[in-house]
């Protein structure tokens, strides 16, 4: 396993002093999001001849684990799907590996659930936990850091968070868009 | 390089402003009202070797809450619990000044509902009685030596003087917990007595 990091770091970092061809094209897929959250993703991107880049990425969570955790434990929203529009400013020169700001907007769908007081017809109240769904739309912004591997494979890390405009007492005060993914460029 | 850093750190201070709001992911299953004198101590101005210190509930399963006008059905709230447990701590004044839990065993009565004794603590447990509409419970502590002692509830008694009522809800129903302040309690959150 350490053989193969260092052999990985050698191959990086002999393949960072060249600069490659721009390729103007990317599609990925976020690693970390469809482990940990059982989120599958896709995202394309397309470069623009300056430092701009622009792009859309949509996911579907299919996880158990949340499912479970949403219906009978302590998690009290589930997301279901998203479609995520977003544009890139490269923060560096290099084509090969680089710094990049991101604003992102998000049309994200899924459960809540919350518990409510209602009064029945003999004017009792009763608590009870009701579960709904809502669509909503965050803005938000990223960082993040790309490099490429052998020019067309690309590897990203990617942090941000956005804010819920839209139903805000049913979905969720922050969206996350925290990443690892890998890509081709073509 | 000087842009990067502004447009990193405007980034940044977005990314930790958004990030500190957030009501979201935590979901607690459990509501909490706040309904005082619920839990009775039958206090004497004076006890004697052999007399009983008798704690007692008997609240309706339909509760006033703060800010509502209606009444609240704890019993459809908490998945028709058949009752609602509590705890408490008597401690005796040992001869060197310090509290220490005191073990009632054999004069611990059980009347109306359930009691239990721990290892430093007691529960009780009152009951859902059908006809009445009513979760009760009467135990008694039977005091058998003289000296100093004192009860309490917990850490609901000593920051708030009440004792706190927590649903058996079963599965995954809504446990409803009661705060509700006793008025035996001093500001400290001990009912303290003296056996002659």
């Amino acid at each position: 396993m350490y053989k193969s990091f260092l052999l990985f770091l050698i191959c990086f970092s002999a393949a960072a002093q060249d600069q490659p061809a721009v390729k103007h094209h990317e599609i990925r897929t976020n690693v970390l999001g469809t482990i940990s959250q059982g989120a599958y993703n896709l995202s394309i991107e397309k470069k623009t001849p300056g430092n701009f880049s622009y792009g859309l990425g949509g996911s579907i969570t299919q996880s158990a684990s949340q499912k479970a955790a949403f219906e009978t434990g302590n998690k009290s929203n589930l997301p279901v799907w998203d479609i995520t529009p977003f544009v890139r400013y490269k923060l560096s020169k290099s084509i090969r590996s680089y710094y990049f700001a991101e604003a992102f907007s998000s049309l994200n769908h899924g459960k809540n659930k919350a518990i409510l007081r209602n009064t029945d017809a003999a004017n009792t109240a009763v608590y009870s936990v009701e579960k709904s769904k809502y669509t909503s739309l965050a803005l938000g912004g990223s960082l993040g850091y790309k490099f490429l591997i052998k020019e067309v494979f690309a590897l990203e890390f990617l942090v941000g968070f956005g804010s819920n405009l839209l139903n805000t007492k049913q979905s969720p005060d922050v969206v996350s868009r925290v990443g690892l993914s890998i890509g081709y460029q073509f | 390089m000087k842009k990067i850093q502004y447009i990193g750190f405007a980034l940044l201070s977005f990314v930790l402003l958004v990030a500190c709001s957030n009501k979201d992911s935590e979901f607690f299953n459990e509501v909490t009202i706040q309904v005082p004198n619920q839990l009775v101590i039958d206090t004497q101005s004076s006890y004697t070797i052999q007399d009983t210190l008798w704690l007692h509930t008997a609240f309706s399963r339909y509760l006033p809450e703060e800010n509502y006008s209606n009444l609240l059905d704890v019993y459809q709230s908490s998945g028709q619990a058949t009752g609602f447990q509590f705890a408490f701590i008597l401690e005796k004044k040992a001869a060197n000044g310090t509290w220490e839990f005191y073990p009632l065993s054999t004069n611990l009565i059980e009347e109306l509902g359930d009691v239990q004794e721990y290892n430093g603590y007691y529960t009780g447990y009152s009951v859902y009685n059908q006809t009445a509409k009513t979760y009760d419970f009467r135990s008694g502590l039977k005091l058998t030596e003289t000296g100093e002692y004192r009860i309490n509830f917990g850490y609901e008694s000593l920051i708030n003087q009440a004792v706190i009522f927590r649903s058996n809800s079963q599965a995954n129903n809504l446990v409803v917990n009661i705060r509700s302040k006793v008025a035996a309690l001093d500001a400290s959150g001990y009912y303290s007595f003296m056996v002659n």
